[in-house]
């Protein structure tokens, strides 16, 4: 299968710490990859360095074999890579539907110009951005909230929020951090069934999440980190009985003391 | 629609009722007011809809003002159509917004605050000092003689009189000045509602997370100080016009802060709100000024000056608003709705 998106040996370091060492992973076209590892293990500077919020001080990002522009969200996010936040971070003064309108931006194009004049074609895109968010809206499931301001949301409803924003871009990469963080049993297994529901729409997902047994059921492919260090890749099975990754889960603490 | 009616019927009837009720010093208030307005809807934009908290405002309302009256009056022997003055006027006020923008658009909150006020008091203090070695401003001393608002005959600043009807001068002045602010307003509104308003919106209310949308940060900070700033100075066009005489001293730290409190008075980023904060503290300051004469009246003499006796009404209202109404006076229904949630 092609890759969507390759890191090869990625390093940052914030001053001292190395917070990843040559980090090489891939993920492939629509598949859901997860991404775990210890506390401090470096997966949200993964997230970081990939979504642009960081540059990374040494290695590549390719994506579809081109490189992707280092540094920048907003161009990674026209690349075609979206996210949400493993602190979630919505618009709390906008309402839920707003949120959303609020993802369709680079996907519309309306100017100053534009919707001073309320030129028709303006009228005519804010209609199409309109459709399209009610449409990202009841694929997460929170028609019912539309009028909410999304701060007044419940935990999971602001997590599905946060997906359905990140959803509206249409990217080809969606990057979950921890979403099931904080869920019940109930909520994880519907947050499940609609990570696989976007994968089968066409978007690949990659998902950090400490709860193994969860991530195993839903993941083809699985990398670990550990230290800053990818210890292990490959299926899930494989990666669970991984003699390093087993001492890392249980041995923490213990060898690495130091 | 009915209701809208109704209150355009009431909007332009006001200065009449005015003007043979209470006089026409009162008319000229309310013309100052209008002003206000505008100011408050272009810093709105900043201030409200981007969340770039702005406290050297006044100055893109300083530079509309010098280039109406460099542009027409005997400084330079220039006069120059309104209809070309007012759009340059806007449009530099627009550069300088874009440009003293730039520098800060990695700074936030406290940070942002202090960098603006700073740039307002240099532009400020340039306009005071721009008279040697080569004489643009005038310094202190001001430019005084700058045309009146006029298109071709109809001069606005003087009576019209049609057949046996005569429009007072501050009436023809609130029509003009009702118009611009009516445009300024549906300008506004109308980018509230658009893909650009919700950019700033996003941005105002988490930066990091609209650019990982695809939102350009910087360029539509940028967009909001120039916006903003356009408007300011279109309004600064008008004051020059409608005054005849602009000096330094009008454009000082103490506006920006007031203009500030109008935005954040009436509820920030809803224009109902805009509009009533405006109005309220640029009409109360002159009613307070009316009990220097029953000060008098009750005890011979002026016990707390007007213009002090402002500023504690000022401090007061704020102060019982954060405690008592936090959103705004006139809040978005939406606002609203929320707070009976709570
Ligand atoms: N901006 C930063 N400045 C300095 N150190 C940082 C910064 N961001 C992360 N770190 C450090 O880098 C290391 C990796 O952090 P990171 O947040 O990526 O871990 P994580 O795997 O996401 O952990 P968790 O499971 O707790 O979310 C940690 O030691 C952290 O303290
Ligand atoms: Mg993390």
């Amino acid at each position: 299968m092609n890759n969507l998106l390759e890191l090869n040996h990625v390093s940052k370091r914030f001053g001292g710490l190395v917070a990843l060492k040559e980090v090489s992973m891939h993920i492939p076209e629509q598949a859901i990859v997860g991404l775990i590892g210890p506390n401090g293990a470096g997966k949200t500077t993964l997230f970081n360095i990939i979504t642009g919020l960081y540059r990374p001080d040494q290695g590549e990002l390719l994506l579809r074999h081109q490189p992707l522009p280092v540094g920048m969200p907003h161009k990674i996010a026209q690349h075609g890579i979206a996210r949400t936040f493993q602190n979630i971070r919505l618009f709390n003064n906008l309402t839920v539907l707003e949120n959303i309108l609020v993802g369709r931006h680079m996907r519309s194009q309306a100017s100053v110009l534009g919707a001073i004049l309320n030129t028709k074609r303006t009228r005519l895109e804010e209609k199409n951005i309109r459709e399209k968010a009610l449409f990202f809206l009841n694929y997460v499931g929170l028609t019912h909230r539309a009028h909410d301001y999304a701060k007044v949301l419940s935990y999971g409803d602001q997590r599905r929020l946060e997906i359905a924003r990140a959803l509206a871009t249409e990217p080809q990469l969606l990057a979950l951090d921890e979403p099931a963080a904080g869920m019940n049993i109930k909520e994880r297994n519907d947050l499940a069934l609609l990570i696989q529901q976007i994968q089968q729409d066409g978007t690949a997902v990659l998902v950090i999440e400490h709860d193994v047994k969860w991530i195993m059921s839903l993941c083809q492919h699985i990398t670990v980190l550990n230290f800053g260090e990818v210890i292990a890749a490959g299926d899930p099975h494989a990666v669970q009985n991984h003699p390093k990754v087993i001492e890392a889960y249980l041995g923490k603490g213990q060898h690495h003391a130091a | 629609m009915k209701k809208n009616i109704s209150l355009l019927v009431a909007v332009l009837l006001l200065p009449w009722l005015l003007y043979f009720s209470a006089g026409q010093s009162w008319v000229r208030i309310i013309d100052f007011s209008l002003l206000y307005l505008m100011l408050s809807l272009g810093l709105n934009v900043v201030v409200g809809y981007a969340g770039l908290l702005d406290l050297g405002y006044i100055a893109f309302f300083a530079v509309g003002a010098y280039c109406y009256a460099l542009l027409s009056s005997p400084q330079f022997g220039i006069h120059w159509p309104l209809l070309v003055i007012l759009p340059i006027g806007a449009v530099c006020a627009g550069l300088f917004g874009v440009l003293l923008g730039a520098p800060t658009l990695r700074l936030k909150g406290d940070y942002l605050a202090i960098v603006t006020l700073g740039f307002g008091e240099i532009i400020r203090i340039f306009l005071n000092n721009l008279s040697s070695p080569v004489n643009i401003t005038n310094g202190p001393q001001g430019i005084s003689d700058i045309d009146p608002l006029h298109l071709g005959s109809i001069v606005f600043n003087h009576g019209l009189v049609f057949g046996d009807i005569r429009i007072p001068s501050v009436i023809n002045i609130y029509y003009l000045f009702l118009l611009a602010v009516i445009i300024t307003m549906i300008f506004s509104s109308r980018l509230e509602r658009s893909r650009v308003g919700r950019a700033w919106m996003a941005i105002r209310e988490d930066e990091l997370a609209a650019s990982c949308v695809g939102i350009h940060t910087k360029r539509y900070k940028l967009l909001a100080f120039g916006l903003g700033a356009t408007m300011g100075g279109l309004s600064g066009g008008l004051f020059a016009g409608f005054q005849g005489f602009v000096s330094p001293e009008s454009f000082t730290l103490m506006e920006s802060v007031m203009i500030l409190c109008m935005v954040v008075l009436g509820g920030m980023g809803h224009i109902p709100g805009v509009i009533v904060g405006s109005l309220l503290l640029s009409i109360l300051p002159e009613v307070l000024r009316e009990t220097a004469g029953w000060q008098r009246g009750l005890f011979g003499q002026v016990i707390v000056d007007p213009a002090n006796l402002r500023l504690i009404m000022f401090a007061l209202a704020l102060v019982v608003m954060m405690l008592v109404r936090p959103e705004g006076l006139i809040p978005s229904a939406l606002r609203r709705k929320e707070m009976q949630h709570e």
